[in-house]
């Protein structure tokens, strides 16, 4: 039999940190719908007997209606293709109301989110075992009471689960290689954790990934498994991508560019590597300067007009098929006498940087732009979740702080007698 | 770390120049004075290039190209070393020791101390430029003590600027107030609101779509209901309409019934009963006739077999006579053939006999041909003579043309003139000059294109300004970027606020006039004359009261009712007057609340007039600081800032490209020197050669002259040569000819020899020629030939003459039996005969065997029929068993009843099946239903169903309507993506507001940290530095501001002030130019001796700073610098040589001056 894999659709989520600029892609936010429904097209276009969606398919704190109903439309495109489809819940789906008002269509199997539950489909000689989040945070083991592996039957099991703990992710539903081993299933369609692949050696486990990257924590390509399953055999497991837009990260090093023009070459050369290996796919990036430069204090000083040029490299390269999300500067600057620094102000930065006077300055710049920042900017996903830790957020802007009035002081005085 | 040595070996305007500055010294100080600036300034950057590398685009090698720019020193490192060193222009160690071998950057970095080139700059290196900004960041600070000292600290002068500027920075960034707006992170928050708002209200809410779905389900389940009531009404109205479609059906079905009655006795017949009985009447009338003319037809044929006889013995015997009969053809053209063939015998031997009379002795008794190989062996050994006959012919006459051509050359070879010699000199020269030739005539046109377009560009230089003078050179440096921005953003803030005072001034005209005009309309006269109008109308009044009292004392009643009357008029005209007096009270009292205002108005608008006043006032002196800045490159700038900054980049565009242009110049210069060089190479060659060129041809022409030289020397050595060769070769000719006819010859001896042993087989003589040979050869292959034909011929006909008497033997033997009578008949025409005979019998056997054959089917025929006629009696017999009769006649009217039983039987089942079909029930049901019911009572039953159905039916496309339409509305929530959309934009604004929060983060932090900076500086360094600045002040100053101090020193706005010569005190507002450049730089030496107790000592460049000092203070200066040279190595660059005078005539010996000699420009 044939199994397509999802997980993680996210439909209707944000693409994150793709900075508002005239060349953005006003159609981003449709990028997990057209990706979801590639998937279907998919399903139905290569005949799969099952498709299961371990978990997530929602955004929790989102409550459109509309996305809730265009799921179901799909889903009723499978059913009018003979395709069944289970579907589970994850940490986001148990938190959103969408997740209770809409129904399913028939021929999709929502598990309880009460007790492990089976669905076994006779006509495929398979038996689906799952239990889907109650609520957003589910702690416990839930593999732990799944129901052993059925006698004659293929055993799918579906889990929304960071397995033993994984740093990108919360850790939900935690549980051990042992306790799926132990089941004996045939095959562990598991959902979470966004990178595709194999979660544990030696066992029939994988993840599918989330569909659609959707920020630059995201890259590369994204979709779901295709898995042909026999009993007793190793089940095939094939990588399909779905996504519409392809994340890309890439670093241009800058050593010894002495002008902007140069600079410029090297970063549509980086941005033609980005388009040319995302198979045909829209890009949207964000570049991060390295390297020792003569440029370093203007890459500082005047990063607006920077950010300006690199959108319009952007556009040279592949107008409408490349966006810039962010551009960070992490040169370095040119050192031709060494390292050594200006003691007089190094002593009294050192010194004003312990005066508690400073901190209250600070804080009090913080709190002031706080009070106008909307809380869910502060969220651990958002743009400005550095400023949520207050004494790392004031060691960062000290050392933002330093880097500005070191730049200003050496831009104001260069050309100096020359 | 200090300067002994600087060598400027190919830098700018300097070849190999050395600055010696001495061993160290008690005071290390230094004047160097280069006469034009340029000089001066390129010393400086040779310094900077010498310690921290070129900069990779460089003004500097206008004279010297890229490659060979070199800088080097001879260095005292601090720690009582010296080291040799230089630096040249490469992308890669770029450092040299004395044997141009790179050098670790490390040796240099430690004499440093770790000093980077922009902090070196900023702290060891002071120029006029900053002198100005210090100058001029004093007064932006107003003197703050604590931003004065520590920019003077850091090198930053305008370090009051910096503040403000990231002050300036933050707020357009952000703004903590609710209201602002303008600030990009504010905008940034409003839209992200905005974005997040609209993403809701597009959403579909949970609780609309529970409303609209819940209505769906209610809507589902009642047309449910419904569907499933009008689809039982159509059921029962079904039934009735099904129930009176059959009711005519079953009324039939009784009569059918009735009428089958009286046939039930009728016999069932077969179906085919009357066709099998009309068909075996019919067959047994035909078979009778036909079976008389069948008998008849069989007696007719029996006689006419009798008449016919047949001769069996000569049919037995048939196959023989025919084979014999088949030979006769043969035989008789055998006969003819034998004669034919006698003849040809006879002519064969007169051949034979003829050939032997050619062939005379040489003829053999028994001829045989000639072997094929010994024939075909002497063919060859013919052709070969000839062959050598010609060949020995051909190597004769070579032999004799190549003695004459031998004797030819060699005489020409005596005859020639002596080879010159080799023109390998000339050649090479030539070669090398070709080489240079395309290079110097491109090198020369270039040139000109260079030399054109650097006079292009020295004009387009001059229409830069309105104010620049076109014939002049490219003017000095001109002020830097930042200060032109600087004055920029200056002029754009005063023009803003110049705009805002402007427009407030306006603004508060515009209401000063309006309330004038509104206190115009206010005027007194209307309350004047409602005052009076109240005078008289009071008089009135008090006349009618006292009418009324007189009319009542003389009891006039009806006086008394017309005065009072006239009393109520005058009361009623006396409450108006008092509201009409009223209003005019309260226009007063406005009147005096609006001339205040106007009062108000109009100082303020003074106010603003006197700070337009104020405003155009700074903006004059903007100007002037304006020009100034440009006054050191000579050029008179427009006032437009922005105009200025594009005239600057415009400026650094032209010298760069006449820096590359000079470079390209030089290049071309370079190649049109080597093309000299070698031409005169030529030359020297040619003239040694004795074929001297013109001195005045140009090099193109003179290498074609010399080619010319080479080719003529090269082509009379090529004939000396080609001479010796053709003798040789015709020597070699000869020779060769000569062994060929010695061949020759020799060939011919082995033929004959090989000749003598081809003939003997055939006993032919060895001395007969090969023509003669083949001619006898031939004869003896055709004797041979002929001869085998003859016998042959002698043996064919013997044969046909044997064949002939064997087949005539056989022939009459069977005569002899068959046919006695043809005896004596030729045995050719008695086979003939017999033949004919056996032809006859068997055309008899024939006929008599056809008539036989006829005679068979005729039996056959007669056969059938009686057959046939059997059958249709017995099929008759058999109907007439079914019908229960007797004779084949009664049949017809028994079958016309059991038909008629038949088809009355059938419409039955008909009905029967019809009812079934229409009334969807058993006939006995459908019966049962009907009962006693009429068509009409099923019609007025079907009327009432109709109704009601028909009800239903309104009821439930109502509900449908409902339910399309509530589905649509459930449809119609769903917005797709708009909602999403909405939330994409939202985040497209969080991401900016991230990297905007970010960067106002970095900015406020930055002001915070420079704040606090300058406090800590002020309450830990700050002393000292001012001590020593008190010091030095009084010194820079030549005593005219005699003390530095702080004012309010223990505030919190501390200022710094200085004490004039007559004991006023001034504050920087109120000082000159020179007094606050004098007032910047005794902060900045003192802190620069600060600096000295923690950093390495270095050199400290003191670039111009004494331009606007006159020469008093220059000599009271000096002294100051002196004392710092007392710590360091102190170089002052000047290209004022009253300073170097004053200097040297103030120091004495504690001061060297240098002076630089820059070669100016070719």
């Amino acid at each position: 039999m044939r199994l397509l894999h999802l997980a993680d659709l996210h439909l209707d989520s944000p693409m994150r940190g793709l900075s508002a600029h005239e060349g953005a892609p006003d159609t981003a936010a449709s990028c997990t719908r057209e990706a979801f429904e590639a998937a279907v097209r998919f399903a139905l276009e290569e005949d799969v007997s099952l498709v299961v969606i371990v978990g997530d398919v929602y955004d929790g704190d989102w409550q459109d209606v509309s996305t809730g109903m265009f799921f179901a439309r799909q889903l009723a495109l499978l059913r009018g293709g003979g395709i069944p489809a289970v579907v589970i819940s994850g940490n986001h789906d148990a938190a959103s109301r969408i997740t209770r008002q809409i129904t399913l269509p028939k021929g999709t199997s929502v598990l309880s989110t009460k007790m492990p539950e089976t669905v076994v489909f006779a006509e495929l000689g398979v038996a689906v075992h799952g239990q889907g989040f109650a609520t957003r945070e589910v702690t416990e083991n839930l593999a732990a009471n799944y129901p052993p592996a059925l006698p004659d039957l293929i055993n799918i099991g579906l889990l929304h689960t960071s397995l033993a703990g994984h740093p990108d992710h919360d850790s939900y539903a935690a549980c051990s290689a042992q306790d799926l081993e132990r089941l004996g299933y045939d095959y562990w369609a598991l959902g979470h954790i966004h990178i595709r692949g194999r979660a544990c050696d030696g066992l029939p486990a994988f993840y599918s990934g989330c569909i659609q990257g959707r920020s630059v924590r995201e890259c590369g390509p994204h979709g779901g498994l295709l898995v042909e399953l026999e009993r007793g055999d190793e089940p095939t497991v094939e990588p399909v991508n779905f996504d519409v837009l392809r994340w890309s990260t890439a670093e241009v090093d800058c050593t010894s560019v002495e002008t902007l023009d140069d600079l410029l070459k090297r970063a549509r050369s980086t941005l033609g590597g980005l388009l040319s290996d995302a198979d045909g796919l829209p890009v949207a990036c964000r570049l991060r300067l390295a390297g020792e430069t003569p440029l370093h204090n203007w890459l500082l000083a005047e990063s607006e007009q920077l950010r300006a040029e690199l959108v319009l490299a952007a556009n040279d390269v592949a107008a409408d098929m490349l966006w810039l999300g962010g551009v960070s500067t992490a040169t370095r600057p040119l050192r031709k006498g060494g390292a050594a620094r200006d003691p007089e102000l190094v002593r009294a930065l050192e010194a004003v940087v312990e005066d508690e006077r400073t901190g209250k300055e600070l804080d009090g710049a913080l709190d002031e732009l706080l009070a106008r920042i909307p809380s869910e900017l502060l969220d651990a996903a958002g743009p400005l979740a550095w400023l949520a830790d207050r004494d790392a957020a004031r060691e960062r802007v000290i050392d933002l702080g330093r880097a500005r009035l070191s730049t200003d002081l050496d831009v104001a005085s260069a050309g100096r007698g020359v | 770390m200090r300067f002994r040595e600087l060598r400027l070996i190919a830098f700018g305007p300097f070849t190999d120049q050395v600055i010696d500055f001495g061993g160290p010294a008690a005071c290390d100080l230094h004047v160097v004075l280069g006469l034009n600036e340029a000089g001066k300034s390129s010393a400086l950057r040779a310094i900077h290039a010498l310690l921290f590398g070129f900069p990779h685009i460089t003004t500097d090698a206008h004279v010297h190209p890229y490659e060979r720019l070199r800088v080097g020193a001879l260095l005292d490192t601090g720690d009582g070393h010296s080291v040799e060193l230089a630096r040249v222009k490469a992308r890669q160690r770029d450092l040299r020791d004395v044997k141009d071998e790179p050098l670790d950057d490390s040796v240099l970095r430690h004499a440093l101390g770790g000093i980077d080139e922009a902090l070196y700059d900023r702290l060891f290196l002071v120029d006029h430029q900053e002198l100005r900004e210090g100058g001029a960041g004093l007064v932006v600070g107003g003197g703050d003590f604590g931003v004065s000292l520590f920019g003077a600290t850091l090198g930053a002068g305008n370090l009051a600027t910096v503040r403000r500027e990231l002050g300036r920075r933050g707020e357009a960034l952000f703004k903590a107030d609710g209201k602002a707006r303008k600030p990009l992170l504010n905008a940034g928050l409003l839209a992200y609101r905005s974005d997040m708002e609209q993403a809701r209200a597009l959403s579909v809410k949970p609780r609309e779509y529970e409303t609209a779905s819940a209505l769906v389900d209610r809507l589902t389940g009642e047309r449910r209901e419904k569907t499933s009531e009008v689809a039982g009404l159509e059921r029962e109205e079904r039934a009735v309409e099904r129930l009176a479609s059959v009711t005519g059906a079953l009324a039939r079905r009784e009569t059918v019934i009735a009428d089958l009655e009286p046939l039930d006795g009728v016999p069932v017949l077969a179906q085919d009963a009357t066709t099998r009985r009309e068909v075996s009447l019919e067959q047994r009338e035909r078979s009778t006739g036909q079976l008389t003319t069948a008998n008849t037809t069989l007696g007719r044929l029996q006689s006419e077999i009798a008449a016919v006889v047949v001769p069996e013995t000569l049919l037995e015997r048939a196959a023989e006579i025919q084979a014999l009969a088949g030979h006769v053809n043969t035989h008789e053209k055998a006969l003819g053939d034998s004669a034919n063939r006698s003849r040809e015998l006879e002519a064969q031997k007169d051949v034979s006999v003829e050939l032997r009379k050619q062939l005379g002795s040489a003829a053999p008794e028994h001829p045989a041909p000639v072997d094929r190989a010994l024939r075909t062996s002497i063919a060859k050994l013919g052709d070969e003579q000839v062959k050598l006959l010609e060949r020995q012919r051909v190597a004769e006459e070579q032999l004799q043309e190549c003695n004459e051509a031998n004797d030819q050359e060699a005489q020409a070879l005596k005859d020639a003139p002596a080879a010159p010699e080799a023109p390998d000199t000339i050649a090479t020269w030539t070669a090398a000059a070709a080489e240079r030739v395309p290079l110097a005539l491109a090198a020369a046109k270039q040139k000109g294109v260079a030399e054109r377009a650097i006079a292009k560009l020295v004009a387009t230089a001059g229409k830069l300004s309105p104010s620049f003078d076109p014939r002049a050179p490219l003017p000095a440096e001109p002020p830097p970027a930042a200060a032109i921005a600087a004055h920029q953003a200056k002029v754009e803030e005063l023009g803003t606020q110049f705009a805002e005072q402007r427009t407030e001034r306006d603004r508060l005209a515009r209401q000063r006039d309006q309330l004038q005009l509104q206190l115009a309309t206010l005027g007194t006269e209307e309350v004047e004359n409602a005052r009076k109008q109240m005078v008289t109308s009071r008089g009135e009044r008090d006349q009618s009261y006292a009418d009324l009292g007189s009319r009542l004392d003389e009891s006039d009643i009806e006086g008394a009712h017309r005065a009072h009357a006239e009393l109520g008029v005058a009361l009623t005209q006396a409450d108006e007057l008092a509201d009409l007096l009223l209003t005019q009270a309260d226009q007063v009292a406005q009147r005096g609340h609006l001339t205040a205002e106007v009062a108000e108005i109009i100082k303020q608008h003074g106010e603003r007039e006197e700070e337009l006043t104020n405003s155009a006032a700074q903006r004059e002196q903007l100007l002037v600081a304006w020009r100034e800045l440009w006054q050191p490159c000579t050029v008179t700038p427009l006032d437009d800032a922005d105009a200025m900054h594009k005239w600057r980049a415009r400026y650094d565009e032209l010298t760069a490209q006449h820096t590359d242009l000079a470079l390209e110049l030089a290049e071309h210069q370079g190649s049109l020197d080597g093309a000299k060089q070698t031409a005169d190479g030529l030359r020297a060659a040619l003239e040694a050669a004795g074929s001297p060129a013109d001195a005045d041809l140009p090099l193109e022409q003179l290498v074609e002259h010399a080619r010319l030289i080479v080719e003529r020397t090269q082509s009379a050595i090529d004939d000396q040569q080609k001479l010796v060769a053709d003798a040789d070769e015709a020597a070699k000719a000869f020779a060769t000819a000569k062994r060929g006819v010695q061949q020759a010859e020799k060939n011919l001896k082995d033929w004959n020899k090989r000749w003598a042993d081809a003939l003997q087989p055939l006993a032919l003589p060895v001395d007969m020629p090969p023509e003669a040979a083949r001619d006898t050869i031939g004869l003896l292959d055709d004797l041979a030939a002929n001869e085998k034909v003859a016998a042959d011929l002698g043996h064919r006909i013997e044969r046909i003459t044997a064949n002939y008497d064997a087949y005539a033997g056989t022939v009459t033997a069977l005569a002899g039996t068959l046919a006695p009578d043809l005896q004596e008949t030729d045995a050719l025409q008695l086979i003939r005969t017999l033949n004919q005979r056996v032809e006859a019998a068997k055309t008899a056997a024939t006929k008599r065997s056809q008539l036989e054959d006829r005679e068979g089917v005729a039996v056959e025929r007669i056969a059938e029929l009686e057959e046939e006629l059997r059958d249709a009696e017995g099929v008759l017999s058999r109907l007439c068993k079914q019908a229960q009769c007797t004779a084949a006649e009664e049949l017809p009217a028994i079958e016309e009843r059991a038909a008629l039983r038949d088809e009355l039987r059938h419409e039955l089942e008909e009905l029967d099946k019809r009812i079934v079909e229409q009334g969807e029930q058993p006939v006995v049901e459908l019966q049962q239903l009907l009962g006693e019911r009429t068509g009409d009572d099923l019609a007025a039953e079907l009327a009432t169903h109709h109704d009601t159905l028909q009800s239903a039916r309104s009821e439930l496309e109502a509900l449908v309507e409902q339910h399309t339409k509530a589905i649509a509305a459930l449809g119609e929530l769903d917005h797709g993506t708009e909602a999403a959309l909405e939330r994409e934009r939202a985040e497209h604004e969080a991401a900016l507001i991230g990297e905007l929060a970010e960067r106002y983060l970095a900015e406020r932090a930055a002001a915070v940290l420079l704040t606090r900076a300058i406090a800590f500086h002020r309450e830990h360094s700050a002393t000292p530095i001012l001590e020593r600045a008190e010091q030095l002040l009084p010194q820079l100053t030549a005593d005219s501001l005699t003390r530095l101090f702080v004012d309010d020193e223990d505030g919190d706005h501390p200022i710094l002030m200085a004490r004039r010569d007559n004991g006023g005190e001034l504050g920087v507002n109120g000082m000159s130019d020179g007094a606050l450049d004098q007032l910047y730089l005794a902060l900045r030496l003192a802190a620069l001796e600060h600096h000295l107790d923690a950093l390495p000592p270095l050199p400290v460049l003191l670039d111009d700073i004494l331009v606007n000092f006159d020469e008093q203070r220059v000599a009271t200066t000096v002294p100051a610098l002196a004392e710092i040279a007392q710590r360091t190595q102190v170089v002052v660059l000047t290209h004022h040589q009253h300073v170097a005078t004053i200097a040297q005539d103030t120091l004495g010996d504690r001061v060297r001056v240098h002076r630089l000699e820059a070669v100016s420009v070719a």
